[in-house]
């Protein structure tokens, strides 16, 4: 019960973001939805709608205005847009209490990049959810004696990889493990204003918006991390760089996309590091009704088998 | 003897009068200076160093000279109405509700016009509408400038031989 509560609160605060009009629409949707709600979407002529589990539910029945979607950033940036330019140049923006505005529009582009967006036209609040005690159950299996062992945890997209990495860290972090976390896109800490939105614990060093491979170079010499963790690993640079850290004696973290085991080890990326051993734990995550099943996987244990 | 002194009460009331529409010309013209330093300072922090616009205004607030800094101050008090209101609203309502700046309605449409940009849109295009408002400010200054060099004398010499009339009509 109180699960609900907290995800019809992170509903509420993610509503809040929104202009009066749609501010009201949003608060009158009833519980069950704003439980489940994963996103808040607006598009210019379009209703606005909540992401549900089974698809998208429209919350109003008057057509999102170019006007709303410029109350929302004004909103979220603070009447500063020029202030999040860089994040903006990502085409996100992160807003007080950890959630996540993607905007679309008319890219403004200078000297071959992005700088910024005018004539918004579409806006995702995606509604960032912390779930304290998810990997409770399998946080024993990813030590070996005392020393937590190189993890990797996959899902197909949805299935909340990056809140059970979230837990992870935050578990760690509070039995006193020196762990830094490489968040490219923002998505793990929501920092804001350099400060964490989520409970990250108290031993835990966040890099924000660095790529990957070269934000985990850089802690490995300023943070002196136990432990690296980082969300998404998805290219040749990631891994060597993951690498890198398994060299110098550091535990990985990571998170990958992936049906199953069968299927992460179907991919090249994935299977040679299986193969060269840089994670000895798999955490896959299985989604039955509302339940989500978490199983962890012994890599060595497979290998034996064949 | 209260003859005289009747007179002098009269020609330095009517002097008084003539003297504070000079004094209103050299405020509005010192209030022009500190609006436009405001706005130079407002532009560099904007385009410089990324500065929240929370943040500009208090520092604005506290650094420029009364009047001018009651529109940051006023804006500082509202933004926390920001969700409710646009920023273009708190802008506006801050501009209109500062009388005692000696503004024009045609130097307050310059302010109110720039915050349509203000605090939205991309660093270039606020860094023009900031530039456009200096610029057509500082044409107002130049004018206000020429007036009170022009008005300052005849305004004086008005008041006092105003009262020089006065006086002559009742002796």
């Amino acid at each position: 019960m109180e699960q609900i509560y907290y995800m019809i609160s992170r509903f509420d605060g993610a509503a809040s973001l929104l202009p009066p009009g749609l501010q009201g629409a949003a608060r009158f949707l009833d519980e069950e939805d704003k439980a489940g709600a994963e996103e808040i979407r607006l598009r210019t002529g379009c209703l606005p709608t909540v992401l549900l589990p089974d698809g998208e539910k429209p919350i109003s029945n008057t057509p999102v205005t170019r006007e709303d979607l410029n109350g929302v950033l004004e909103i979220v940036t603070g009447a500063s847009a020029h202030a999040v330019r860089e994040s903006m140049r990502s085409g996100y923006i992160t807003a007080k209490g950890g959630y996540r505005v993607g905007i679309c529009g008319y890219g403004i582009v200078r000297d071959g990049e992005v700088s910024g967006f005018k004539n918004i036209s579409s806006a995702a609040i995606r509604i960032t959810k912390e779930i304290k005690g998810a990997a409770d159950r399998i946080m024993d299996e990813l030590f070996d004696g005392k020393a937590f062992v190189s993890t990797l945890i996959i899902s197909p997209p949805g299935r909340g990889k990056t809140t059970v990495l979230r837990d992870i860290v935050r578990q760690l972090s509070e039995r006193g493990i020196r762990i830094s976390v490489a968040d490219e896109r923002g998505e793990i800490a929501a920092m804001k204003d350099g400060e964490a939105q989520m409970d990250m614990g108290r031993t835990t060093d966040i890099m924000e918006a660095c790529p990957k491979d070269r934000a985990v170079m850089m802690l490995l010499r300023a943070m002196n991390p136990q432990i690296i963790a980082m969300d998404e690993i998805t290219a040749q640079e990631d891994k060597a760089a993951l690498w890198g850290a398994a060299n110098c004696g550091v535990s990985l973290l990571a998170t990958a996309h992936a049906n199953s085991f069968s299927d992460l080890y179907s991919k090249p990326l994935y299977r040679s590091m299986l193969d060269e051993g840089l994670f000895k734990r798999i955490v896959t995550i299985s989604q039955k009704d509302a339940r989500r099943d978490y199983r962890v996987i012994h890599v060595e244990a497979m290998e034996c088998s064949g | 003897m209260f003859r005289i002194i009747g007179a002098v009460i009269i020609v330095a009331c009517t002097a008084a009068f003539g003297f504070s529409g000079v004094t209103r010309l050299r405020v509005r013209v010192k209030n022009l200076q500190n609006l436009i330093t405001a706005l130079e300072i407002m532009k560099s922090e904007i385009c410089e160093r990324l500065t929240p616009m929370t943040e500009i205004l208090t520092a604005l607030s506290q650094e420029t000279q009364a009047p001018v800094s009651g529109i940051f101050k006023e804006c500082c008090n509202q933004m926390s109405q920001l969700g409710s209101r646009s920023f273009y609203f708190i802008w506006k309502s801050a501009v209109e509700g500062a009388c005692d700046l000696e503004l024009t309605e045609h130097e307050k449409k310059i302010l109110t016009d720039m915050g349509h940009v203000l605090g939205r849109y991309d660093i270039q295009e606020q860094k023009s509408a900031i530039t456009y408002a200096i610029r057509r400010l500082e044409t107002c200054l130049q004018n206000a400038e020429e007036e009170k060099r022009s008005q300052s004398k005849v305004h004086a010499a008005l008041g006092v031989s105003a009262g020089l009339f006065i006086v002559i009509i009742l002796i």
